[in-house]
């Protein structure tokens, strides 16, 4: 480039202002940015990766002549697209201070799901010189047929938390929008910012794309600050025989808690799931009332409002301490606490190490977290994740490759957004990395499926979201096809979330149908951080009302439960191989240590080259515990192949669950385990035909299909306000599931759903590997009086899949014989009890 | 090596109101007394409905539905079918392209008569055309000692024996190693009786198990009757 770099001296003098000087990372984004590269930056949150990323553009903007608007503002030229829209606020002041600061002639708006009409409207008319946004509102705007002139001025987009996207649907969204950005603004840059990772590389090829002629489009890898040390410990109970085996909601550890709590000036207290999250700050708020006025809840299902009163409190100093959920992991900036503890097992050492990094900024301190256990298990976790980050064992995260449910979606996007020919289509989808194996064959398929719901379909033409006219431009069929998609962009798939609302009007967020549906008046459920009683449900909000008694429930959400990471794993497997030879070197371990001695007592804890599986009987039926340790995924798809193959002896049912450690069989009667063995239960071969089968007799396919259909628009939630009128036109995915693969098994959606499933196994998990492994084990197989603390947790597992051989008819009069008069309607848990 | 010796039934004869009648498998229900065959809920033109409101369902499931009815009423020797309401899901089961199967399939039957009970969907679908034959009825329709009609009878009326559809009653059960399987179901209620709907393009309906209540699974091709609901 001929073109002199523009000087970092306004940063320089802004940063020495504020008695800050720029790291050397920061300063090779903004070069690199200046003479047009793209690339990734990777480094820990709140390390100065936001200016890297941000000051770029403001510097080229600074450097150039007068604004070009005659509001003397800029053109659009930046969208900084974020994975949470509770993080766009946040991001926007963020990146308000440093336009104030540098003087740069830049508005800046958000524009997501919580943004107002008044402020949507005006940006109809023209958007801001940098726009914050999420993938889906990206996605609206790209509906818009004038999206080529909205974005032609467009000089670069920032992906936040690019790690959170890449490896799901939502990222392939990304792929996709910037894809059609690239081809209305040429030159447009790319950054992305992301937390550290295994694949760092491919991370940063996925989100860069490629050319037009099929070529990974070069870009930059920039490593942020190095990590400082990082000091994981745990509390440990006191009397670790009367610590539960199981659960992750309980509070056993709350004096302890407390404890820490005092004595920090300022503390995050993380959850896995929103659950815990509710159950902990009412914990603490109850027993600390004086604490009440200086302690917060925060998590993704709270009223925006709500949350954003939370972040600013957190900033300013009003909050000392916030239970939170993974709403907080991301992005949203303020100052380092004192004090991290983690509730129940970090899961996987790239959220340990993100967690972590957010106390103690301060040079030459570590940043400290502390785990807090929820169950005796979750010991041996933290002493396994604290021995993978040592060993540097960081998840990797793949990118998912093409999902033909979001390109029907993005068909209709692209129809909606001027229109598109086959040819255009497919070379812009060719330079996404989540389509650039897409087969021209492919594409037809999802064209067949716009315009006429596929071959079977044929026939039908009162089925057309799309129609091509002569010159091959394919548009919308008809107007409703606009109304409807709007509606329903997006790949993320929740149950129907019902508005949390108190009588007096009040909004404090949402909570899902299937728990407003168990809910009868007066029943009281922790929310927000309060006692509400419910008072009646009406067009999707529940009514409440500030409760005078305690809460007796808390509102599940779903997708709450995180699997183990494989490297995690792993590292749980090597930590209990020591315990097994006798080592029990951390404190985790020596606290659990009672408990894995109990383990070997009843059964036997086991070897690396072993396969260890439990028999017991018990007034619910025959158990088998099998456990791979090898991380829930895994384990999905192993129970049902288990199931699958010891079925095919002879008619017999089974139900199974599965956690990080292994998975159980239950069956009514003993299932010919032995035989089984024999007949080639670890085989690997047959491997992908018994795994299609299993997978599809355990129907895990068909509930895959409700992301699918969801996201293809087959299902579709209603009008805001018309959800009564449209319900002659709802089907569940489950029926419409069954109807496809009846009547029509061709189907591509249908056969996606049954490549999601088998790539998450075969793929990301490994399966085959894991039964090659397993295949060469020794089966130790024990056969016990009663459940072993590994066993424990299963066995009280209700979440549960199901495999039959027997005739539906013969397994239902069994069930109605066995249980003689006791046979009643089978009885709902009707909500977990606070304990 | 277990107890399998009950009965199976494909269709079950039980007295109602003291009168013999024959629960189908197929979800259908005779009255032999009077060579009459019930059914409710065939929700003709739903999977069109759905089309045309861009949800692409294959077709096939209309020729299934008819096909079963087929079967019960060869095996039923019924003269008269009459259907408890939601004939139709839309009007535009009346479409030329959704009606040409049914027509061709009532075209088969040319003897037996054919009655329908208004339904909430045969109220916004209208009368099937003139030539399809049928009889057009508003509930409750008399057929002695029943009252025929669509939606269960109000609360609080004199119990007269009556037979209803329109809430698609399902109910799951649970046995021994947490089975679990839901089910369409007939429910027999003091002298009336809910019937389970007859296409098999429906999910699980409205019916609330109320004490008392005497349902009887519908298990593929099977009967299985279980315990009355406790209270």
């Amino acid at each position: 480039m001929t073109t002199p770099l523009p000087s970092h001296a306004p940063i320089d003098r802004w940063f020495a202002s504020r008695g800050w000087s720029p790291f050397a990372f920061q300063r090779e984004v903004w070069d690199a940015y200046a003479r047009g590269e793209s690339g990734l930056v990777h480094a820990a949150t709140g390390t100065g990766k936001t200016y890297a990323a941000w000051l770029g553009p403001l510097l080229e903007a600074v450097s150039r002549d007068a604004p070009t608007s005659a509001r003397g503002t800029e053109p659009l030229r930046v969208l900084w697209l974020t994975p949470l829209r509770a993080l766009a606020a946040d991001t926007e002041r963020a990146l308000r201070d440093a336009i104030d600061a540098l003087g740069v002639p830049f508005s800046i708006e958000s524009r997501t799901g919580d943004t107002k009409a008044s402020v949507r409207a005006r940006q109809r008319e023209r958007l801001p010189s940098a726009l914050v946004t999420t993938p889906e509102s990206l996605s609206l705007l790209l509906c818009r047929p004038d999206h080529a002139t909205l974005f032609a001025s467009l000089r670069c987009v920032i992906v936040d938390e690019w790690h959170e996207l890449m490896s799901t649907k939502r990222g392939a969204q990304t792929e996709l929008a910037l894809a059609r950005l690239r081809a209305v603004a040429p030159d447009m840059r790319t950054w992305g910012l992301s937390a550290t990772l295994g694949n760092l590389e491919e991370a940063r090829d996925t989100l860069l794309g490629r050319t037009p002629d099929g070529r990974p489009r070069t870009g930059r890898l920039v490593r942020g600050l190095v990590p400082k040390d990082i000091v994981v410990e745990s509390l440990v109970p006191e009397e670790m025989d009367r610590f539960p085996w199981a659960g992750h909601l309980n509070v056993r550890l709350l004096p302890q808690v407390l404890d820490r709590l005092e004595r920090a000036e300022s503390a995050i207290v993380f959850t896995n799931t929103r659950s815990q999250c509710e159950l902990w700050f009412q914990s603490i708020v109850s027993t600390r009332p004086e604490w009440f006025e200086f302690t917060a809840i925060h998590h993704g299902s709270l009223d925006v409002k709500e949350r954003r009163a939370v972040e600013d409190g957190l900033r300013s100093g009003r909050y000392r301490i916030v239970v939170a959920t993974s709403s907080l992991d991301l992005g949203v900036d303020f100052s380092p606490v004192d004090l991290v503890l983690q509730i129940g097992s970090p899961k996987g050492v790239a959220r340990l190490l993100q967690r972590a990094g957010r106390s103690g900024h301060s040079p030459g301190r570590p940043s400290r977290i502390v785990c807090v256990p929820t169950h005796a298990l979750e010991l041996v976790e933290v002493s396994a994740a604290r021995d993978a980050m040592r060993a540097n064992a960081i998840e990797s995260r793949e990118p998912v490759d093409r999902p033909l449910d979001l390109l029907v979606q993005h068909l209709v996007t692209l129809a909606l957004g001027g229109g598109f020919t086959r040819s255009s289509a497919l070379a812009e989808l060719h330079t996404t990395r989540a389509y650039a194996a897409l087969t021209d064959d492919e594409l037809g398929w999802a064209l067949d499926f716009c315009t006429h719901g596929g071959a079977a379909l044929a026939a039908y033409p009162e089925y057309a979201r799309l129609a091509a006219d002569e010159s091959g431009v394919y548009r919308a069929a008809n107007p409703q096809v606009a109304r409807r998609h709007v509606l329903n962009i997006g790949t993320i798939v929740s149950d129907t979330a019902i508005a949390v609302r108190f009588l007096t009007g009040g909004r404090l967020g949402t909570v899902e149908e299937s728990f407003v549906a168990r809910l009868a008046p007066g029943d009281v459920f922790l929310f927000s951080g309060r006692a509400l009683e419910f008072v009646r449900v009406r067009d999707l909000v529940a009514w409440v009302r500030k409760a005078k008694s305690r809460a007796n429930a808390i509102p599940r959400w779903q997708g709450a439960r995180m699997p183990l990471s494989t490297e995690l794993a792993a590292a749980v497997r090597d930590t209990l191989d020591a315990a097994r030879r006798g080592v029990f070197d951390t404190a985790e371990l020596q606290a659990v240590r009672p408990v894995l001695s109990l383990q070997a007592e009843r059964s036997a804890i086991p070897a690396p080259d072993e396969l260890l599986v439990e028999r017991c009987e018990t007034k619910d039926g025959h158990h088998l515990f099998v456990y791979p340790f090898e991380g829930r995924l895994v384990h999905e798809g192993l129970s049902a192949l288990f199931a699958y193959r010891l079925a095919q002896l002879g008619p017999i049912s089974f139900t199974f669950a599965c956690n990080d450690y292994g998975f159980e069989l239950l069956a009514p009667e003993r299932a010919p385990f032995e035989e089984a063995l024999d007949a080639g239960l670890l085989s690997t071969q047959h491997l992908l035909h018994d795994i299609v089968q299993s997978l599809n007799a355990a129907e895990l396919a068909r509930r895959q299909f409700r992301e699918i259909a969801r996201v293809a628009g087959l299902i579709f939630t209603g009008y805001p306000g018309q959800q009564k009128s449209m319900k002659h036109v709802q089907a569940s995915s489950g029926l419409l599931y069954d109807v496809f693969t009846r009547h029509d098994p061709d189907n591509l959606l249908v056969r996606q759903a049954q490549r999601e499933v088998l790539e998450r196994q075969l793929e990301a998990s490994r399966l085959g590997r894991v039964l090659a492994r397993l295949s060469t084990s020794t089966v130790r197989l024990q056969d016990v009086e009663r459940p072993t603390p590994l066993a424990f947790p299963l066995l009280i597992d209700r979440t549960r899949e199901k495999i039959s051989t027997e005739k539906l008819a013969d397994r239902v009069r069994r069930m109605t014989t066995q249980l003689g008069k006791r046979t009643s309607p089978a009885r709902e848990t009707r909500f977990r009890r606070v304990p | 090596m277990r107890d399998l010796h009950m009965p199976r039934h494909d269709a079950l004869a039980i007295t109602l109101a003291d009168t013999p009648i024959v629960l189908y498998a197929e979800r259908a229900v005779g009255i032999p007394s009077h060579g009459a065959l019930l059914i409710a809920d065939l929700h003709l033109g739903k999977a069109m409905t759905l089309r045309a409101h861009g949800v692409p369902v294959p077709p096939g499931g209309t020729r299934a539905d008819l096909a079963r009815l087929d079967a019960v009423i060869a095996r039923s020797a019924a003269s008269h079918l009459y259907v408890l309401g939601d004939l139709v899901h839309s009007r535009l089961a009346w479409h030329p392209r959704a009606l040409a199967p049914f027509a061709a399939w009532r075209a088969t039957h040319p003897t037996l008569a054919i009655t329908l009970v208004r339904g909430n969907h045969d109220a916004h679908g209208g009368d099937p055309p003139a030539a399809l034959d049928i009889d057009v009825v508003t509930p409750p329709h008399p057929l002695p000692p029943f009252a025929l009609q669509h939606e269960p009878p109000e609360d609080g009326m004199a119990p007269l024996p009556s037979i209803f559809g329109h809430l698609h009653p399902s109910l799951a059960i649970a046995g021994r190693g947490r089975q679990r399987v839901r089910l369409p179901c007939f429910v027999r209620r003091g002298v009336s009786l809910l019937l389970p709907a007859f296409t098999a393009f429906t999910g699980g309906g409205a019916w609330q198990p109320a004490p008392g209540d005497d349902p009887y699974l519908v298990a593929g091709d099977e009967i299985v009757p279980v315990a009355p609901i406790s209270p």
